[in-house]
């Protein structure tokens, strides 16, 4: 007989059938697991995630198969993991548009997948650093509402901004 | 969707069809991330950076103004001119400044100290750059600073320019180019900062007896390229006997390093100091004894620029490691080494003994491994899980 699956159903009610040991990647569904199934997982067992839509929750989920076998630092180096850069793979994977980016961040953030949320953070991170406002304004669709008078005001009050 | 039970389906797609169109018009919007993963973000990112990420547009502008007004540097002048305030004020009130020019005439005339807190009732944290030793801060008393940084950094003379000019005969340019004597800083200075508890320093020379005062209680110091000279050691710092976090970093091949004070300062880091009781110690008494030393430690962290000609660089023994060991340090949980030459192979067979002496939850040593040829040597890091207390051995090779 299979191994017994943990059954994901995003908030539009699609079901994911996986493995445990892909669906522990979140421990958030990992802890649930533990909780619900005191003795083991013995049969299927569903579980709703009532804040993630099927598309983002197939991402994620892909996400977790990738890494079913990866074993990730603990937390306790936190500068380390900082300046840690992206892994190439979830630099690909998170090659999406905007807005799913920032669903899969909700979504690893909600799930408790910390390597996840870590990757999606950084590579938010890479699209602001180093640009200009005019460049950024590119890159997150932001169209200029201020006036030159503004503007000049605002360049004035940079000069206190600390910046290092 | 928070709607009273009995709400039709109708009701329900109706609300689901509105929240679906917000959301459509802010597709992919960041500022509509919750608050953590905002900070989560920008936390990865330069001051700078975030700075140019607000001016965006208005909204980001409001979103983003308290993190960066959070922190603000400004000049003498600024703060002692009757200018009007800046707007950052209405955004949030600094609890970090930092002086960025030097002007001497400013630290021992005015009471710069009452000014700050006046104009910033949050401020806690100030750094200054400062060209002179510390002596001018023993006529300053302060409430609220809890953290000082106090660095030198040249050609800053904002204040002394807008001050002092004209200036046909240059004599004020001649003065304040900065003398190669060191500057003192002395503990005792600070007797009038009560609430002070992280005190960083930059480039000072440290000769106080240990008589000083016991004044602030430090629970971090962090010095760079400081030096000492006899009778002087660092446990001197911790007279409170409070001290958690030690971090003395030496950057451009500093050459203190290779001193024969600096030399003592690793055959004994933790550094007795025995304090005589003045008062009971008249003549033919006993004086009461009392022994100091960096025993509180918990964070201890030590690092050299890592320079590339091999003759400057230090050597660490297994000797002078095991000088970190539990009956010393009871409380260290956290030790950093790097940019020391080490012999890996004399490591390796240390390790035992580590996980006998040493109660560390990390230690961290980045090193020059002398046991092979340094030119084939490739980055690594070992992972050791102890089956003692020493849960993690992170060690990485320099190339």
């Amino acid at each position: 007989m299979s191994q017994p699956k943990v059954i994901i159903v995003s908030s539009d009610d699609e079901k994911f059938p996986v493995e445990l040991k892909v669906a522990e990647k979140s421990i958030l569904i990992k802890n649930m697991v533990n909780d619900l199934n005191p003795d083991g997982l013995e049969e299927d067992f569903e579980l709703p995630t009532p804040n993630v839509k099927s598309t983002v929750l197939a991402k994620v989920l892909e996400w977790c198969e990738h890494h079913k076998d990866s074993i990730f630092p603990d937390d306790d180096e936190e500068d380390a993991k900082k300046s840690a850069p992206v892994d190439e793979w979830d630099k690909n994977f998170l090659q999406v548009d905007q807005e799913m980016l920032y669903e899969i961040i909700l979504a690893a953030n909600y799930l408790n997948i910390r390597p996840l949320l870590d990757s999606g953070c950084k590579i938010v991170a890479e699209m602001i650093r180093g640009k200009s406002p005019e460049e950024l304004r590119r890159t997150f669709n932001i169209v200029n509402d201020f006036s030159p008078e503004e503007e000049a005001a605002i360049r004035r009050e940079n000069e206190w901004a600390e910046d290092r | 969707m928070k709607r009273v039970h009995s709400a039709t389906k109708s009701d329900i797609e109706i609300v689901a069809n509105e929240n679906r169109d917000r959301k459509r018009a802010r597709r992919g919007y960041f500022l509509d991330l919750p608050n953590d993963l905002i900070f989560r973000i920008l936390s990865l990112l330069s001051r700078s950076d975030v700075i140019k990420f607000s001016c965006m547009n208005r909204h980001y502008r409001s979103e983003l103004s308290p993190i960066i007004f959070n922190k603000v540097k400004t000049n003498w002048y600024e703060l002692i001119s009757k200018k009007e305030e800046p707007r950052f004020d209405l955004f949030s009130l600094p609890e970090y400044i930092r002086l960025v020019d030097f002007y001497s005439y400013g630290e021992w005339q005015i009471d710069i100290f009452s000014i700050l807190h006046l104009r910033f009732p949050r401020l806690t944290h100030l750094s200054i750059n400062s060209a002179n030793s510390s002596n001018w801060l023993k006529y300053r008393t302060s409430s609220y600073i809890k953290e000082l940084c106090l660095y030198y950094e040249k050609g800053h003379n904002e204040t002394q320019d807008l001050q002092h000019e004209p200036n046909p005969k240059n004599i004020l340019k001649l003065s304040r180019t900065a003398s190669n004597s060191p500057r003192i800083f002395d503990l005792a200075h600070l007797h009038d900062f009560k609430l002070l508890t992280k005190l960083s320093l930059d480039s000072y020379h440290f000769n106080w007896s240990e008589s000083a005062n016991i004044c602030c209680s430090l629970l971090e110091l962090n010095l760079l390229n400081c030096t000492w000279e006899y009778p002087f050691t660092l446990a001197q710092f911790n007279l409170s006997r409070n001290l958690k976090s030690l971090k003395l970093k030496y950057i451009e091949n500093h050459p203190f390093i290779l001193s024969e004070r600096f030399g003592k300062f690793l055959e004994d880091p933790k550094g007795n100091v025995v304090l005589r009781d003045r008062e009971s110690g008249g003549e033919g008494e006993v004086a009461e004894l009392s022994y100091y030393s960096l025993d509180t430690l918990e964070t201890f962290l030590l690092s050299f620029d890592q320079h590339t000609d091999s003759t400057w660089r230090k050597l660490l023994s297994t000797k002078q490691l095991s000088k970190f060991n539990s009956q010393s340090f009871p409380k260290l949980k956290n030790l950093e080494l790097s940019g020391f030459q080490m012999n890996l192979e004399s490591y390796r067979s240390f390790t035992k003994i580590l996980e006998d002496d040493f109660s560390l939850h990390r230690l961290k040593l980045a090193i020059w491994d002398t046991s092979r040829d340094t030119t084939n040597s490739t980055k690594e890091q070992f992972v050791l899980v102890g089956k003692s207390a020493i849960e993690k051995f992170g060690l990485e090779l320099l190339e």
